[in-house]
């Protein structure tokens, strides 16, 4: 009982083992499989982190692209205003450019037509009142010619004029 | 004086004498090693059953205890302390309860225990700190006490030995009076005071201990 | 002769005296910081069994003399 023999051999060599098999079967295994759980919890809170970061980052590009769309419809009506807004005034000014353009030139013909027209009456009043001078130098000097000469007068000029209008 | 001796078991012809500690303690590593091949046959991360639960509690608060006594240091020599403590247990407990004599009451087991533990601590010394600290530690704080504490070296395992050996002959040696004069009834309360609560309060002292020499010889 | 041995194992196992004096002024104190203490239970009985294991080697060399004396003498 108190001796110490070769036992003490066998028993350190019986540790030794048993301290190999329990690390290789009992304490291997569990140690590994808390680590395991412990890494796999951390994995998860961190995937939960990244994919909060991802949805945050989502959201605020999100405003961002929604507030960017409300800026750039603003910015197309006003563009569509604006330009139907120039259109118009351009429409408009051309309009009336070419009223104004239409009317003078119908001022213009008419100016002229009448100015034609002056002109004939006058040449052929000239040519009337040659003829009748001519008439009256050449023909009977009675007062029923000279009356007729005038009524023919009068009513030539007045044909001119009324084919002047 | 029959109970308390050990016997030899059988003889090899080259080696001598196979004592029956010996035997018990290859009793005991057996059945711990098939039941820890049991009871690790199906580990799983996500949904552990209640045995797993079990053995995870007792394996992290073995670790938990000796990472908070040795620090650091601890995940390399966790493993062998927590196989000697549940050796100890073992064969200090389950070995008197199933009729075979605790093998921790041959001075052989307790003196190879303890030379394992002295083993151990002055590899933790030697490995954290280099040779040089280590020879030079003995000195400390005064060169006059290194005759002491070169003689530590030896006492400390010494006192191990002789505490485990002498708690666990103790208690035998109490249970086999009682029950030489009551057989009955009796020694059951007493069989558990110093089987089981002794014997689990010797397992723990003892690698306490030994974890605590050792974080000593690590400063 | 054997009564000689017998009375010199007695005497080895007196170390028990003072191993159990020893420890029970552990407890006694380790009672008293417990009660001044609650929350600091687990490092106060850590410490308590620490000192007991120590202070228990005597009584247990004592034993151990004692059976050295019986047995080899």
């Amino acid at each position: 009982m108190i001796s110490i023999d070769l036992n003490l051999v066998w028993t350190i060599i019986n540790i030794i083992v048993l301290y190999l098999l329990l690390k290789h079967f009992l304490i291997g295994p569990v140690t590994n499989i808390m680590d395991r759980r412990r890494q796999m919890i951390e994995d998860g809170f961190k995937n939960a982190q990244a994919a909060q970061d991802d949805a945050d980052r989502l959201k605020q590009e999100y405003e961002a692209a929604l507030s960017g769309a409300k800026q750039e419809s603003v910015q197309i009506v006003e563009d569509a205003r604006k330009s139907a807004r120039a259109e118009y005034d351009r429409i408009v000014n051309e309009a009336g450019q070419k009223a104004g353009s239409m009317i003078e030139a119908a001022k213009e013909s008419v100016r002229t037509e009448r100015e034609q027209t002056m002109k004939e009456l006058k040449s052929q009043i000239a040519g009337l009142a040659a003829a009748s001078a001519a008439r009256i130098i050449g023909g009977h000097a009675d007062e029923k010619g000279n009356s007729a000469l005038y009524d023919q007068f009068l009513k030539e000029a007045g044909e001119g004029n009324g084919n002047a209008d | 004086m029959e109970e308390l001796s050990c016997e030899t078991v059988f003889s090899l012809p080259v080696v001598g004498g196979i004592s029956e500690s010996v035997v018990v303690t290859w009793i005991i590593m057996a059945v711990l090693v098939v039941a820890s091949l049991l009871l690790t046959r199906n580990l799983s991360v996500e949904n552990p059953g209640k045995v797993q639960l079990m053995l995870e509690a007792g394996i992290g608060w073995a670790q938990d205890f000796f990472e908070g006594i040795i620090g650091k240091e601890a995940k390399r020599y966790g493993p062998y302390l927590i196989t000697v403590l549940i050796y100890l247990a073992a064969a200090n407990t389950l070995a008197p309860l199933f009729g075979f004599k605790p093998p921790t009451k041959d001075l052989n087991v307790t003196a190879a225990l303890a030379v394992m533990s002295m083993c151990l601590i002055e590899f933790s010394g030697i490995r954290k700190n280099g040779v040089k600290h280590w020879v030079k530690h003995f000195a400390e704080p005064v060169p006059v006490v290194a005759p002491i504490t070169v003689l530590e070296i030896v006492i400390r395992p010494l006192s191990l030995c002789m505490r485990l050996f002498g708690n666990m002959l103790a208690g035998f040696v109490v249970l086999e009076l009682l029950k030489f004069f009551v057989p009955l009834i009796v020694p059951i309360p007493v069989s558990f005071y110093f089987d089981i609560f002794d014997g689990l309060l010797q397992a723990y002292v003892f690698v306490f201990l030994t974890a605590l020499f050792m974080t000593e010889e690590m400063e | 002769m054997e009564t000689i041995i017998a009375i010199g194992a007695a005497i080895a196992v007196l170390t028990g005296i003072g191993a159990g004096v020893g420890i029970g002024i552990a407890t006694g104190k380790a009672a008293e910081a417990i009660a001044r203490q609650p929350e600091a239970e687990s490092k106060i009985s850590k410490n308590l069994i620490l000192g007991c294991a120590l202070a228990e080697a005597t009584a247990i060399y004592g034993f151990i003399i004692g059976l050295l004396i019986i047995i080899l003498l």
